[in-house]
């Protein structure tokens, strides 16, 4: 440090610039070179430190020990935090993947359950394999009660849903007489009565042939024959529209007891 | 003026030979640039008061930036770190000031 104008005026009182002696002139020339020399130095290390000064990594490589050891520490701090945070929202993802999950699970047992209750209900035509039943009866001599125990013999077999002629049967269908004409529905039944089953072919038909069965009861009246066909496909047409419900309301969920919750 | 010019062609130099600093002058060299500047200024400083010689110069110079740079290192010995090295910046920052108002004083005579 002695650049200090004090030690300046020192040098010159010592040595004044212009009485030097010839005998220095040598020793002038190197100092102006050594000068010139110290300048272009200069230039060069300011142009090194500016460039070296560029760039996070130069940048990194001019910190000390200490500052290094903070920059990485606040750095592994960032990442152990953004760590978690991928770790929490990994968790969130995998909980609503589940849920959706379960509620398409939940989903597809209710849309089952639909289809069941709609095929019960009769408001959608249902198809599969089954048994069609033809009833010729010329001189119109098979009671309601006949068709009433055919229908039953056919349920009690598995049969999951009914159609005779073109109505389906449902849970309020009845047959009925007007006029000595079988109705079914209030539709009237002419012969020849086809039932179609949709259910297990081979248990309806077998039921329905049992001796003293829902067959023979039919062709015990004089004339009438019947046919039974097992079908691998057939299908029942639809309700042409839902029976509304007029006194029925269904018992409030929490005032039901236990055992009627099933099904 | 031809110190100017010396100074001019070693940026330029710098600027085409793209020295790449080693790792271990790394932190020494932002305070040795500052060192060197502060001689710099001292010298024109000592040019415009009619007191400049080549001698001190070369002198500051050299003693300058060893100094500087001998700081930063025990600094960096004695566990203070980068303070000792703001401290030098500091202090050169201040008479590279102080300098710069002598020649502006020279420069605009006021």
């Amino acid at each position: 440090m002695s650049s200090g104008s004090e030690q300046i005026v020192d040098e010159l009182v010592a040595e004044p610039p212009r009485a030097h002696p010839p005998a220095h002139a040598e020793r002038r020339l190197g100092l102006r070179v050594a000068t010139a020399l110290a300048c272009a130095v200069l230039g060069f290390l300011l142009v090194a430190q500016v460039r070296a000064a560029e760039g996070l990594g130069d940048r990194l490589a001019g910190e000390r020990e200490e500052d290094l050891a903070r920059i990485l520490s606040d750095l592994s701090a960032q990442s152990d935090r953004l760590q978690g945070e991928i770790t929490e929202l990994r968790l969130t993802l995998a909980l609503f993947e589940s849920s959706a999950e379960s509620e398409e699970l939940a989903l597809r047992s209710l849309q089952r359950r639909l289809d069941d209750l709609r095929i019960l209900a009769g408001t959608v035509p249902a198809e599969g394999p089954g048994v069609q039943l033809t009833v010729d009866d010329p001189d119109g001599l098979v009671t309601q009660a006949d068709l009433v125990d055919t229908v039953q013999e056919l349920r009690d077999a598995g049969a999951e849903a009914i159609a005779v002629n073109s109505t389906r049967l449902i849970a309020s269908s009845a047959f009925t007489t007007r006029n000595g004409r079988l109705l079914v529905d209030g539709q009237p039944l002419d012969s020849p009565i086809r039932i179609f089953a949709v259910g297990p072919a081979e248990t309806m038909a077998k039921a329905l042939g049992i001796p003293g069965g829902a067959i023979d009861t039919l062709q015990s009246s004089p004339g009438v024959t019947t046919t039974v066909e097992s079908l691998a496909q057939l299908s029942v047409p639809a309700r042409a529209e839902a029976q509304p419900f007029v006194f029925g309301r269904p018992v409030p969920a929490e005032e039901r007891s236990p055992q009627d919750q099933s099904g | 003026m031809i110190p100017l010019v010396a100074l001019l062609i070693g940026a330029l130099l710098g600027l085409l030979l793209q020295p790449t600093v080693p790792a271990v002058l790394a932190p020494y060299l932002p305070v040795a640039v500052v060192a060197a500047l502060d001689a710099i200024f001292g010298g024109v400083r000592a040019r415009l008061d009619g007191t400049f010689s080549e001698r001190v110069f070369l002198i500051s110079f050299v003693t300058n930036v060893i100094l500087a740079v001998f700081l930063v290192y025990l600094g960096d010995q004695i566990g203070v770190g980068s303070d000792l090295s703001t401290a030098v910046v500091v202090v050169l920052g201040i008479r590279i000031f102080t300098n710069l108002a002598s020649i502006r004083r020279h420069v605009f005579r006021v």
